[in-house]
């Protein structure tokens, strides 16, 4: 640990005696971001996690959650309410759920705009990683202050024309923020999401917790992610649409 | 450990690029280290505010408004004016022209500062622009113009725009007239311009040749105690080249001195041009010829009021006949102007913006000073959008109620009172108005709560019963041989803070009521300049006299008791006296001279006697009435024999109200035209307070001494609270300077949540209430990244209750408890049970609890104190009845879903091996049997049915989730039904546990028997241990 502690100083002073940035770039950005996270490679050995946490929707109502991840896109889901369990899952292709809550337990398909959330949450690796080879833009819009924190401002537009700003702290260029426009019962609202708590996962940095609003809005949910395993066994019909009804009533 | 030294240093290696390393900074305050103190609105929106300037578009087939205010910011709205955000609250509140680019209709143009000049009118900053539909903005130049009244783009070329800059209202200056970019705002040209006392007071371009435009140039001044419009300045003005050249227009109109003029030619006809002109004998014309030549039409008063508030013409699109001419109500002619008559009797007066749409000419929005109107049928009747929460206050009050009840008064809009916070979010159902004309001064009979003392203008002082509505005319009526009084249009009015019985109303004299203003004793001599230079108001005006008490002078503004001493009593006078008494009015001290760099006659905006130590108060001026923009904020610590200045960066704006807390006395609020500023150790730093509250002007502040709240009137966005200042008054330099702390809040008092029925659509303004729970406050010094972040909650003997998530900002965060530990865990079912309480779980008894804060390997701990709520007046012995009642349910719901999962747990531990089993082995009709009663038991404890609750099913688990959100959701004693149930329930999970031990019992040995002998694992029941520890995470 001492010797850590001597190689970092080092650096530091490595660092103080630089001459100024130039002018950052996007390119510059990004590689901070996958290095503050660990580097590439670190990143692209991990296939598959399993999350558990609990979602926060309300003043002490609070609910179990699972999230299972694999690549190249695949996601699951589930939390419990009373006893019942949600699943909302997307195998790459299909996203479907189980809402039992409202009395139906027969898996539905998700579709629209939706669906589109769900493939974006259910993407592994985000906008950022090999990103010359995705196909989103990425647009550098200078620094702003988020909540008091200097942050680097990145538009991400998909290729059908949807966008997000994502925040990354100047100081590790880690994500703390993004904001997203999106459509809740017919009108657009601004959805931001604030990341914390990083912590090391198999090597690299993940946020271990989220807390989600709508802009302008009160209230909002809070995920904390308890515990993250990598590499796990996932089989992939845990994210294929079942054909009948699942064992949702257990 | 080496991979993790490798992480560490690649990451500082990364890091070193692009985002270096920054070091410590110095613990000093700014807007971000109130973080999460965030001011809340309440309104109220049920009336509104002066709406200045509006602007509408159709894109596609969606209607997109953008409303620009006199003194709260632009709205806009999406959806054709039923729901508005504010999009320009980083700015000046004050608007004057608003205008979209006919080309492109994401591109707004604004001119700042409104230009219908009342007293009571705000300052602008020129003109801004935006391309992206109002999400953001750039200031484009004309800074120094204060105020603008029009904006025009031409038709097609979209850089070529044209300002109509009103100028300073209560000063000279030169950047004042037409201007012209083509360019689109880099560069500017005065295109015509008269002098520095005359700037455009309207102007209008013909819709079909865009060269061709008209121009009311204006001479106008205001002074604090008079106003002029008209003058050697004014005149009507052409041009048909585009501003390159202007010709004055006289041929018909007014001979002599003209005022504000207004004028617009007819979109259907342009050759047709209608002007109203404010001369000795102001008028309606109209033109034929392109407005070369002139003819005058119908006289009428409608059409004629008070020209410097209303000018503006609005020609319908198709009818070049139909003429709107908003003024105190909106007057129609439908014959070129020959006949006039009123229309929109149903709105609020005063009328100022007037929007036809093109698409359909009989859908009209109506800008007033009481908010937004809409019309479907060319304006014969009206829907008011009360979705505008942008109501101008002057000085609000708070009673002692639980909760407290806000008062206030406000410019055009009478006096009204509304609760701090309700069941539901306060909307505008819960205000209810109590005065008339421009309210001011508010304040509950402290005796009497349902008696309020409130004022309209110009000290029209009156006693309001509220629950009947009983009014009394209080106003202090001169005695034999005392000289006329003058009372401000804003009187000063105040309650002693030390006598309930103390009313206080200020002329130029001050007087004290001791008898809820039945009579009033005079307890001084002119407390003014007695000026009679600037007791003109009679004559104030100009061209058109324009008397309403706005102008009066000489008067006394302010009052505040000394707290702990009735006969220390600080008057301040609107012609800049600052006087004091210490012995309840028979001797006075004029201060004025003892304070440094404070030009005279200064009017006085705001005192406040310290209520921490005598001798030391604060005191604000404001000379904006001149020209002087300074900001004047002084403190005397010798009874105001010598006075400090506490301005600093960043301060901005003329001062107009300041409060000391009433608990730290380093905690200062200061309320300018631009904002609201804090400072935490006495005045030495300020920080701008932006959590919410945009760069309005605050008119007062109040803190509530019971909630620890901060009431802020604005004059722009209604009421806003800063619920619970208790963090922010432990915010000392020691605290800054940590890496991260706990900070305490106010005593917690446990309520169940409630709620209350709404279903009024959209359009309807809906505010905030007190936040519900404990809130617990932290301060970070910087944005917490790496590690957990979490607050844990202990109950008094140490055990864990519950972990709350966290925020993770810069500087102040809160966050709630509910005072309540973890949902017990339900069996899982096929229905949702429909109660509220039972999604959440027991509320803690009172007690100290302890918060503990994990910053990473750092930790935090404070107490916590929770108490029930004292006006719900449960007895000690039934909140504990009710704590156990609902623990023993918490604990049967728990026994039941043990239960159930160990049922479900041995079904699917059988149904594994059955489906291992060949279809005729012995076993498997063991196992199919066994599972078959699991299941069959199963569906008498749980609903199993599809369908939801809807499908109305009930069994053991629904009975007794409904029964434990019961109990759950009432703070005091269990009814007997309740606990009478409660023991039928447990008995039934008695008996279902008997059943469930006997079903297993009676097959499982000689099942297990057989899977031994196949060399399978035993069916085995799951024990509590192990389950417990599968609910912990």
């Amino acid at each position: 640990m001492k010797r850590t502690m001597t190689f970092v100083l080092a650096i530091l002073a490595l660092v103080a005696a630089l001459p100024a940035a130039a002018e950052t770039t996007l390119d510059e950005i990004i590689a901070t971001n996958i290095e503050s996270k660990g580097g590439l490679d670190a990143i692209k050995a991990i296939k598959s996690m399993r999350i558990e946490g609990r979602m926060q929707m309300g003043p002490g109502m609070e609910a179990p959650i699972t999230v299972e991840m694999k690549r190249p896109g695949s996601m699951r889901i589930e939390f419990v309410i009373q006893g019942m369990t949600g699943i909302q899952a997307y195998d790459g292709e299909t996203g479907w759920q189980v809402m039992p809550f409202t009395g139906s337990t027969e898996p539905e398909k998700i579709t629209g705009e939706e669906l589109e959330n769900l493939a974006d949450q259910a993407d592994f690796d985000g906008p950022f990683v090999n990103h010359k080879e995705r196909s989103e833009t990425l647009e550098y819009l200078g620094t702003e202050e988020v909540d008091g924190t200097p942050a680097h401002k990145i538009k991400v537009t998909k290729e059908n024309g949807t966008e997000t700003i994502v925040f990354l702290d100047t100081e590790y260029c880690l994500e703390i923020k993004a904001v997203a426009k999106t459509n809740m019962q017919g009108m657009e609202v601004e959805m931001a999401t604030a990341f914390g708590d990083y912590k090391e996962v198999a090597g690299v940095m993940m946020a271990h917790s989220m807390n989600q609003s709508v802009v302008g809005a009160q209230a909002g949910q809070a995920i904390t992610f308890e515990k993250i395993e990598a590499n796990v066994d996932l089989a992939d019909d845990r994210f294929a649409m079942p054909a009948a009804e699942p064992a949702a009533t257990e | 450990m080496a991979a993790r030294g490798v992480f560490l240093a690649g990451l500082v290696l990364a890091t070193a690029a692009v985002c270096p390393l920054t070091g410590i900074a110095a613990a000093e305050i700014d807007s971000n280290t109130f973080g999460d103190m965030q001011a809340r609105s309440i309104g109220p929106a049920v009336m509104g505010g002066r709406i200045a300037a509006m602007d509408a578009v159709w894109i596609d087939d969606r209607l997109h408004v953008y409303v620009g205010t006199a003194t709260g910011g632009i709205w806009k709205s999406d959806d054709g004016a039923t729901t508005f955000e504010p999009i320009f609250d980083d700015h000046t509140m004050s608007i004057g022209a608003l205008t979209i680019d006919p080309s492109n209709p994401e591109t707004i143009w604004v001119g700042t500062g409104e230009a219908w000049p009342r007293n009571s009118v705000s300052v602008g900053e020129g003109v801004f622009k935006s391309t992206d539909g109002g999400e953001s903005w750039k200031q484009v130049g004309l800074t120094d113009s204060e105020r603008i009244v029009e904006i025009l783009v031409h038709p097609e070329e979209s850089d070529t725009v044209y300002v109509c800059a009103t100028g300073h209202l209560w000063d000279a200056n030169e950047e004042r007239g037409v201007y012209k970019t083509t360019d689109g705002g880099e560069n500017w040209e005065a295109v015509l311009q008269v002098d520095a006392d005359t700037g455009c007071g309207n102007l209008a371009m013909d819709p079909q040749e865009p060269d061709v435009l008209y121009a009311g140039m204006w001479q106008f001044r205001r002074e604090p105690w008079f106003f002029t419009s008209g003058g050697p300045g004014s005149g009507l003005y052409r041009t048909t080249d585009g501003g390159e050249n202007w010709e004055r227009v006289t041929e018909g109109l007014p001979e002599g001195e003209l005022g504000r003029i207004a004028v617009a030619p007819a979109p259907s006809r342009p050759s047709v041009v209608y002007a109203t002109v404010e001369a000795e004998d102001t008028g309606f014309f109209r033109s034929e010829d392109l407005g070369k030549t002139w003819t005058r039409k119908a006289q009428s008063a409608a059409v004629e009021g008070r020209p410097f508030y209303f000018s503006l013409i609005v020609v319908d699109p198709v009818d070049h006949n139909r003429v709107y001419k908003p003024g105190t109500t909106t007057a129609l002619t439908t014959d070129g102007g020959e006949n006039f008559s009123t229309i929109a009797g149903s709105t609020h007066s005063d009328h100022h913006a007037l929007w036809i749409d093109p698409r359909n000419v009989e859908h009209l929005l109506l800008g007033t000073d009481g908010g937004l109107y809409e019309s479907h049928n060319r304006g014969r009747s009206w829907t008011f959008r009360n979705s505008l929460p942008v109501s101008q206050f002057y000085q609000v009050s708070f009673d002692m109620e639980r909760p407290y009840n806000v008062y206030g008064g406000l410019q055009d809009n009478g006096t009204w009172w509304g609760p701090s916070s309700a069941l539901t979010p306060v909307m505008n159902k819960h205000w209810d108005n109590i005065g008339q004309g421009d309210g001011f001064h508010a304040y509950v009979d402290k005796k009497d709560n349902d008696i309020v003392y409130l004022e309209w203008q110009g000290g029209r002082a009156q006693r309001v019963r509220k629950s009947n509505g009983e009014t009394k005319d209080i106003q202090p009526l001169e005695a034999k041989g005392e000289p006329k009084y003058r009372f401000n249009w804003n009187a000063a009015m105040h309650v002693s803070p030390n006598r309930d019985d103390t009313l206080y109303i200020g002329a130029q004299f001050l007087f004290r009521s001791r008898d809820q203003g039945d009579s009033w004793e005079r307890i001084s001599p002119d407390l003014t300049t007695d000026d009679p230079e600037k007791q003109r108001q009679g004559e104030s005006g100009g061209l058109t006299i324009d008397n309403s008490t706005a102008e009066n002078h000489c008067s006394i503004y302010r009052i505040a008791e000394q707290p702990g001493n009735e006969n220390t009593i600080w008057v301040g006078t609107d012609d800049g006296n600052l006087q004091l008494t210490r012995d309840g009015g028979r001797n006075w001290t004029d201060l004025t001279s003892n304070i440094p760099d404070l030009p005279a006659n200064t009017w006085v905006t705001g005192i406040d006697p310290s209520p921490h130590t005598p001798g030391t108060a604060f005191a604000v001026f404001d000379g904006h009435r001149t020209g002087d923009m300074t900001t004047y904020v002084y403190r005397t610590d010798d009874w105001g024999k010598s006075w400090t200045s506490l301005v600093k960066e960043p301060i901005e704006g003329y001062a107009l109200a300041i409060r000391q807390d009433l608990v730290n006395p380093k905690l200062l609020f200061l309320g300018t035209e631009f904002g609201l500023y804090v400072s935490v150790d006495g005045g030495g730093a300020w920080a701008r307070f932006k959590g919410n509250v945009p760069r309005v002007g605050i008119r007062e502040i109040q803190i509530h001494p019971r909630e620890h709240d901060l009431i802020l009137g604005t004059h722009g966005r209604g009421i806003l609270i800063v619920d619970d200042l208790t963090p922010l008054r432990n915010l000392t330099a020691e605290t800054l300077d940590a890496k991260g702390a706990l900070l305490p809040s106010r005593v917690a008092f446990m309520t169940s949540p409630s709620s209350s029925q709404t279903f009024n659509g959209d359009n309807e303004f809906v505010g905030s209430t007190a936040p519900g729970g404990a809130t617990i406050a932290y301060y970070l010094k910087k944005r917490h990244m790496f590690g957990d972040l979490k607050i844990e909650i202990y109950d008094p003997e140490g055990n864990w209750i519950t972990t709350l998530p966290t925020t993770k900002r810069r500087g102040l965060n809160r966050v709630s408890w509910s005072m309540r530990g973890r949902a017990p865990k339900i069996p899982p079912s096929a229905s949702l049970v429909p109660q509220f309480f039972s999604f959440l779980g027991p509320q803690v008894p009172a007690g100290t609890y302890k918060v503990k804060l994990i910053r990473g390997k750092e930790s935090y701990e404070m107490p916590l104190r929770v108490e029930p709520h004292p006006d719900l007046g449960h007895s000690a012995e039934d909140l504990a009845a009710q704590d156990k009642a609902a623990a023993r349910l918490y604990a049967l719901v728990e026994r039941l879903t043990f239960l159930v999962d160990r049922l479900i747990d041995i079904r699917d531990q059988a149904q594994t091996h059955r489906d291992g089993l060949g279809e005729k082995d012995k076993l498997g009709g063991r196992l199919d049997d066994l599972i078959e009663a699991l299941e069959k038991e199963r569906a008498g404890l749980v609903a199993t049915r599809k369908g939801g609750f809807i499908a109305g099913e009930e069994q053991l688990r629904e009975k007794l989730t409904s029964l434990y959100g019961s109990v759950n959701g009432f703070e005091g004693k269990p009814s007997k039904s309740h606990l009478d149930y409660a023991d039928v329930l447990e008995s039934e999970v008695a008996a279902a546990e008997t059943r469930f031990a006997g079903l297993l019992g009676d097959r499982l040995p000689a099942i297990n028997g057989q899977l031994e002998r196949k060399k399978l694992q035993a069916l085995a029941e799951k024990s509590r241990e192990d389950w417990e520890a599968e609910q912990r995470r």
